[in-house]
């Protein structure tokens, strides 16, 4: 491992100033990189929950269909104590963790509210709803970042969602499922991927 | 030497810490020394320097027994960060 230069009270150039505030700032991007897990994790619940779901339908056990999004109230505690253990870890707060964990903590409380209490008011606008709340973590995960893969996946599962209302209620389960691996694990996974290759 | 450029952040050690501390609104000791690898006795003084200028506000407390130093920065330092980085890319520009 490459030993880090002790920095001293030296007056800088302003290009040497230019190219230090640049490396504090990209050295807290990629900290932030390690946040993959809560895509990966939540994507992957997802992905089970509303495939499970289709499947219940496709049984035809209607009466019990939603059962499976019981493990999503589960799987966003256990995602809330994750990054509460490695924030007292990192003994820091990153504006753009903050954000991020805000923004999920709403998205998260959002899509339950409405996919446990409000269902039936939504009728066959659930799924697309919860498409649109979704679309927004990525993309804005995607600006925050400069990561474009999280943008354009973003974009894509916001287009996803308004396509949804053109196609039979009984598929909608299955297009979250889609899109929750496409759009939420797999770039998920990339950011985590890249993420060890530029801490070796 | 550098006109309209803050000599409080033109300093390797003191522009490292306001800068980290405007991605991570706060940040203790020990992170500081961990990006910086400066000394403790060098960032101390670094560390109370800005404190004096009213850039950062420093809150000691206790942490499971331990002394813990935690730095936050202040709206005139998110000023003075903000004005030298705009003086910097005018100061880069004109010498284009």
């Amino acid at each position: 491992m490459q030993e880090k230069t002790p920095m001293e009270n030296k007056e800088l150039t302003p290009s040497e100033s230019l190219a230090l505030i640049t490396h504090v700032i990209l050295e807290a991007k990629s900290r932030f990189r390690d946040n993959g897990f809560s895509f990966i994790f939540l994507g992957l619940c997802s992905c089970i929950a509303s495939l499970g779901q289709f499947l219940l339908i496709k049984l035809g056990y209607y009466q019990i269909n939603y059962y499976p999004y019981f493990i999503m109230p589960i799987a966003g505690a256990v995602t809330y104590f994750y990054y509460k253990k490695k924030r007292n870890a990192a003994k820091s707060k990153n504006i753009i963790g903050t954000l991020l964990s805000l923004l999920g903590a709403m998205l998260g409380f959002n899509l339950m509210i409405a996919g446990f209490f409000f269902w039936e008011k939504f009728g066959i606008a659930l799924i697309p709803f919860m498409l649109i709340l979704f679309s927004i973590w990525p993309a804005l995960t995607g600006v925050l970042i400069k990561n474009k893969i999280f943008l354009i996946s973003g974009l894509l599962i916001n287009i996803i969602a308004y396509w949804s209302f053109f196609i039979g209620r009984e598929y909608h389960p299955l297009v979250l499922s889609v899109v929750s691996l496409i759009g939420i694990v797999i770039p998920g996974m990339i950011l985590n991927f890249s993420s060890k290759e530029s801490h070796v | 030497m550098y006109k309209n450029l803050d000599p409080l952040l033109h300093s390797q050690l003191r522009l490292a810490i306001v800068s980290l501390l405007m991605i991570n609104y706060e940040a203790d000791f020990n992170q500081i020394k961990d990006a910086t690898n400066a000394t403790s006795g060098n960032i101390s003084v670094q560390i109370k320097k800005l404190q004096e200028a009213g850039y950062i506000e420093v809150v000691k407390s206790f942490k499971n027994n331990y002394q813990n130093t935690s730095l936050k920065i202040t709206n005139k330092g998110i000023k003075a960060f903000e004005d030298y980085v705009e003086n910097l890319k005018q100061y880069i520009q004109s010498n284009k």
